[in-house]
């Protein structure tokens, strides 16, 4: 797949549907060619002063009435703009953009389809010298990502509105479209819902998804954002060896809020018991602040010291805050003429100390 | 990084600001990123459309991002738990911060084979807001270090490779960044001030004539790119640096002004910089590669093949994605804009590219994709959140490019290289023939063969070639295309000439040995760097017409490495890298090269006569051996089955003192492979000796071979040491024939083998009664204070015992190449009395070297040597 930028072929770039997740495009060696990018055409100042040229502003107005008052008449106008060669590219460019971002002040429904999915596509014209590789030329307008980024931000709408029409309805339908939906950006949508739900449909909403979890785990994320929101400590803590790594950090970070001192050392050694270690680790990490100077805390820490996995964790918890008798056993270890883990990680959180005095 | 987002955005400005939509887009504030997902004018908000990473103080990965108290725990803790990581202070940062640079590997920097370790050098975190780039980097530690176990590729790195990485180069700026991860001036950039956010989360420079509080608005443009404070090319592009301190591309007061400059070379000498062969610069954003040429074509050639191979690779990791880069014909290699790609690209002469890490911000670079934060469903309100990947993202980032990263070091590492070639009968699983590479010096390796008899025609035998690096790759135990490298190109190819005249040959059942050893089954260092295919040479009229006689045949052999580099052509000269270019990476035409070929430098003899078997091991082969160009030291063997047989090595230490080894091996044909050697220590002489004291430890590994009854060779790895020996047969047993020579029969010959004393495991007696009359005995023990001793003398059986009446003891050679027997010196040592019958016996001595004493010994027959029968 040699891509050879077309310029003079037409106003865009490729004809199926955009890689949003990020171009996989399977194992074909052979697209390792090198690019035969295309060279600057324009210098970067006097394509400035042509984008902010009357044309251009004209031309913004003329697209900004099209879309008010004939939007159908929109996408042709666009296409047209190849052939008008009464505007230099970087005046037709710089108007298109001003007016794809005009675009985010309007409802979605008031917008072409066609003409943003054009506008998304759009191949660029005005290139200047890239400031890292000042040999090859790239686009001054960013016109495409704009409007992509539009479309995500519609489609998360639609996702949060469709959402909450089943919220409406019942929790049940609202988590099997849930387990339905894997695209994260209209899961967003999703949690966006239930921002207008009330504490009694959060309420059903947890209770159901902990009820279908062991058969649906991809229940926890939402589960654990019910739980945060209700601030329902047990769900909380059984979430806490359950969800999502990606979610993970947010829930521990509650918990650190929602627990006292006593019920945070005892899920930290459930945790670390009973969990894989980048999740304990997570949890000191979001406990320290809570426990700071806890002399319970300190000696989970301290009896952590030699712990392959987590030994590490707790050496930076203790570097980052201890009391001074944690700071005291710390500096006794480290003094061990005997090298082992736990000296050197004992070594470390005083290092780390060390690094924060002023 | 990604940069003309600012003038994208300035214009994006340009526009609304015509459209009169709000005078904030004018004032200059501090400004927070947020996930919020409608685009908003009218707040100082920048919305992202998802959430704003913040950085956790963690050591492990996770699905977000490390903070630099973390990540640098982690680097330390990777030092203190792993062994394959050595930490090096490499400079300070303006503020006087050290930066650590990272040594991934063996603490050693030579290669298995005793070359000099190639090296590589990467940087991340030159930019302060590109946060993927510091993961990046770790992740590449922690690949790397979580492979001690591995048999194969990564192993293969880690031994031979000196990975140099800094993880977080520009530590102040990071920090700053981490300081303030949602917030950003905006309307102050001199350039671009609508548009282009600055300081805080988007700091991109170091910390020059800058506090670290953000609020104070008068210095927070300051600071120096680092990526623009390098020769050759410092401060000659007028449109990507400037003299201004405010400007995001200042390029500081001078080439290397900058303390962070400085630690960057100091980095490349723990190559050191003449081992140096890549160079990356890890930045986001834009998921393309950009590289430097230069005027050299060969360097010019490599490094777009090497890009070539990173892209290839990626994508086709699961979930992998496309990284472009400009061909050659786009870059010009008179321009630069002051980088540290060009730096070493230029003056260090080695591949040096910048790895921009994704989102895609260029639709010329990756048409039909989204772009920016649109990538992972952002709203894109302002490009420059292709600088926020979001938590969800790192991960894949962090390990897919670790791989990548490898799969460069691996490929850079250098061509490969047959290091051994075999025959093996496959009748017998005799080796009948050898070729293998014995590196000499630095560039040049010695070949060294043998061959016990010509091959035959219609014999059927196990062809094998060892390599200096694994050449395959797995998935689990599955054999399988390395990413990004079609199968069609890693096939392996025997062509057989006599003259010019191609031989016919059977070639079936090619593979790859899963166990390490030494055989035909077996990989020599690392898995799949050993390959064996059935071999045969048919008589047929091709064959018959030209071989007649014992002619010589020369094998042509190719075969190609994971990512798909020839073979070197002639491995007598070492393939390194200089001057921008591979020497001695010879073609098939033996030219120097970038590309190399097929190797045609194993001749063998092969005959049209029926010769019969190959000689393989019999009891007979039990005798004293020893090289006649080392006189002083040997060989005892014992053959004490059909597939076992033990070892002695008498021999010297690295300062001229007597040392000795045993060794316990496995019969294949005429082979006995040892797969350890082991060292005694602990022991003294005589009574204080106390067997509980004695510690066995092995030291390396040997493997003898036999040509014939009294000729063979053998080499050997202690310590980390090679050498190799012809061996001559020097005694003939007792009771023991070989080939024509037959037994000659006597009393005793029963008493052959070892004997020792049970309360003094750890030393013992070696006899051989001699076909010539008499006896031969070696005594390995130690001397009063523990240093390991062997005495040895002849003796005559006189009223039913063995009398050695002149034991003597040697020193002076040293162990190894250096090994001169002009330095021996034979000293007497004392005498000796063997009282034996078949299973016990006593054992008198009395020394006259000081310290020794006199005394006895209660003797057990610890080892029988195979058809020595023995009778009271």
């Amino acid at each position: 797949m040699r891509y050879t930028r077309m310029i003079s072929l037409g106003l865009l770039a490729g004809s199926g549907a955009l890689t949003a997740a990020g171009g996989q495009v399977g194992s074909d060696s052979t697209v390792a060619e090198p690019a035969d990018w295309a060279a600057p055409n324009w210098e970067a100042g006097a394509a400035l002063v042509h984008a902010k040229s009357a044309a251009a502003t004209a031309l913004a107005t003329e697209l900004g009435r099209l879309q008010r008052d004939d939007p159908a008449a929109l996408p042709q106008r666009l296409q047209s703009l190849t052939d008008d060669h009464t505007l230099t590219w970087p005046e037709r460019e710089a108007a298109v953009l001003q007016f794809t971002r005009s675009l985010h002040e309007l409802p979605r429904d008031q917008v072409s389809a066609m003409a943003i999915d054009l506008l998304s596509r759009w191949q660029p014209r005005t290139l200047v010298a890239h400031e890292e590789a000042p040999a090859l030329g790239t686009p001054l307008f960013d016109i495409a990502a704009t409007a992509q980024g539009l479309q995500n931000r519609w489609r998360r709408e639609a996702a949060a509105e469709s959402a909450k029409q089943l919220l409406g309805e019942d929790a049940d339908r609202y988590l099997d479209g849930w387990l339905a939906t894997g695209d994260p950006l209209l899961r967003a949508g999703w949690f966006d819902a239930l921002q207008a739900t009330t504490a009694a449909q959060r309420q059903g909403l947890l209770e159901q998804s902990l009820l279908r979890l062991q058969k649906a785990p991809q229940l926890a994320p939402l589960a654990a954002q019910m739980a945060i929101g209700l601030r329902d400590q047990a769900a909380m803590a059984r979430l806490a060896f359950e969800t999502d790594p990606l979610f993970l950090h947010p829930l521990l970070a509650a918990l650190a809020v929602e627990l006292d001192a006593a019920q945070l050392r005892v899920l930290l050694a459930q945790l670390i018991a009973q969990a894989t270690p980048d999740r304990a680790a997570l949890a000191i990490a979001a406990f320290s602040d809570t426990l700071a100077g806890d002399s319970g805390f300190e000696r989970q820490l301290l009896a952590l010291l030699d712990d392959p996995a987590l030994g590490s964790s707790a050496a930076l918890a203790l570097g980052q805050r201890s009391s001074a008798a944690a700071q005291a056993e710390l500096e006794a270890l480290a003094a061990s003429p005997a090298i082992s883990l736990r000296s050197q990680r004992a070594r470390f959180a005083l290092d780390r100390i060390a690094e924060q005095t002023p | 990084m990604r940069f003309r987002m600012r003038s994208m955005h300035r214009l994006t400005a340009v526009g609304l600001l015509l459209a009169s939509s709000s005078p904030l887009l004018a004032q200059q504030r501090i400004v927070q990123w947020s996930e919020q997902s409608a685009i908003s004018t009218t707040d100082n908000l920048l919305s992202l459309g998802y959430t704003v990473p913040i950085p956790v103080d963690t050591p492990l990965p996770f699905d977000g991002f490390r903070s630099y108290a973390g990540l640098h725990m982690r680097h330390q803790d990777l030092v203190a738990t792993t062994g394959l990581l050595q930490a090096h202070a490499v400079g300070a940062s303006r503020n006087n911060r050290t930066i650590w640079a990272y040594r991934i590997g063996d603490a050693d920097t030579t290669t298995v084979w005793g070359l000099p370790e190639p090296a590589t050098l990467t940087n991340a975190g030159i930019h302060a807001r590109e946060w993927q780039t510091p993961e990046v980097a770790t992740g590449m530690m922690e690949l790397l270090t979580s492979k001690a176990s591995d048999i194969g590729f990564y192993r293969y790195l880690l031994d031979n490779v000196n990975m140099t990485v800094i993880p977080v180069y520009n530590v102040d700026g990071f920090l700053q960044t981490q300081r303030y991860p949602r917030d950003s001036w905006l309307g102050t950039d001199p350039s671009n001030p609508t548009s282009s956010p600055r300081d805080g989360r988007m700091r991109r420079k170091n910390m020059l004539d800058v506090d670290e509080v953000m609020t104070t608005q008068a210095d927070h443009l300051n600071g120096v790119d680092l990526n623009r404070n390098n020769p050759p090319y410092w401060a000659t592009s007028a449109s990507s640096s400037s003299a201004s301190i405010q400007s995001i591309v200042h390029h500081g007061a001078f080439p290397h002004s900058e303390p962070e400059a400085q630690a960057l070379v100091a980095a490349a000498d723990l190559g050191p910089a003449s081992q140096l062969r890549v160079y990356t610069d890890i930045h986001s954003f834009g998921r393309v590669l950009f590289w430097s040429r230069t005027s050299d074509q060969r360097l010019t050639d490599i490094t777009e093949s090497v890009l070539a191979g990173f892209s290839a690779h990626h994508q086709a990791l699961p979930n992998g994605r496309h990284y472009a880069f400009p061909a050659q014909s786009r870059l010009d290699p008179f321009l630069g804009i002051g980088s540290t790609d060009e730096l070493f690209a230029h003056q260090y002469q080695v591949p040096a590219w910048t790895l921009e890490v994704e989102p895609p911000g260029d639709p010329g670079f990756h048409p039909g994709e989204a772009l920016c934060g649109a990538n992972y469903g952002g709203v894109v309100e302002n490009c420059h959140d292709g600088f926020i990947l979001p938590d969800s993202q790192i991960r894949r980032v962090r390990e897919n490019l670790s791989e990548t990263m490898a799969a460069i070091f691996y490929r850079q590492a250098g061509p490969p290289a047959v290091t051994a070639t075999r025959v093996f009968d496959q009748g017998t699983g005799a080796l009948v023939y050898e070729s293998e590479w014995s590196v000499r010096s630095n560039s040049e390796r010695e070949q060294i063969v043998h061959q016990t008899q010509p091959l035959q025609l219609d014999r059927d035998y196990v062809l094998t070639h060892s390599y200096d690096k694994p050449m395959r790759w797995r998935v689990g135990d599955v054999q399988t295309s390395f990413p990004g490298v079609s199968a069609a190109t890693t096939v392996t190819s025997n062509l057989a000439f006599v003259g010019s005249q191609a031989l016919n040959l059977s070639s079936n059942n090619q593979r790859w040995p899963s166990q390490r050893g030494s055989g035909p089954e077996r990989y020599s260092h690392y898995r799949d760097d050993t390959t064996s295919i059935d071999w045969r040479l048919p008589r047929d009229a091709v064959n018959d017409a030209a071989i007649n006689g014992s002619v010589e045949l020369t094998l042509r052999h190719s075969d190609t490495d994971l990512v798909g580099q020839a073979l070197d052509a002639n491995p007598a000269t070492v393939a390194r890298w200089q001057g921008g270019s591979w020497l001695d990476y010879e073609n098939s035409s033996g030219s120097q090269s970038d590309s190399g070929g097929f190797d045609a430098t194993v001749r063998m003899q092969v005959s049209d006569q029926q010769l019969g078997a190959p000689f393989v091991i019999v009891p007979g082969t039990s005798s004293a051996w020893y090289d006649t160009s080392r006189s002083g030291e040997g060989f005892v063997l014992e053959i004490l089955s059909a597939d076992t047989a033990l070892a002695y090595f008498f021999t010297y230490n690295s300062a001229g003192e007597q040392d000795w080894y045993t060794m316990v091996g496995v019969i294949q044909g005429n082979r006995v492979i040892f797969s350890e050697v082991v060292r005694s220590s602990g022991g003294v002489f005589g009574p204080a000796f106390n067997p509980a004291a004695v510690v066995r430890t092995t030291v390396g590994s040997a493997t003898f071979n036999f040509s014939s009854c009294d000729s063979g060779w053998m080499d050997w790895k202690i310590d980390g040491a090679r050498g190799r020996m012809e061996l001559s047969r020097l005694t003939t047993m007792l009771g023991l024939g070989c080939g024509t020579s037959n037994a000659v029969s006597g009393p005793g010959a029963g008493w052959s083998g070892s004997w020792y004393d049970p309360s003094h495991s750890g030393e013992g007696y070696v006899l051989e009664m001699l076909s010539t009359g008499g006896a031969i005995v070696y005594w390995f023990s130690y001397d009063p204070v523990g240093n390991r001793r062997w005495f040895f003398g002849t003796g005559e059986l006189v009223d039913g015992n063995l009398v050695f009446s002149n034991l003597l003891s040697t020193r002076g050679p040293r162990f190894g190449a250096g090994y001169n027997p002009a330095d021996l010196v034979v000293n007497p040592w004392g005498s000796l009395t063997l009282d034996l019958d078949c299973d016990n016996g006593r054992s008198d001595y009395a020394s006259s070297e000081p310290g020794f004493g006199s005394g006895s010994l209660q003797l057990t027959h610890l080892t029988r040597i195979q058809s020595l029968a023995c009778s009271d």
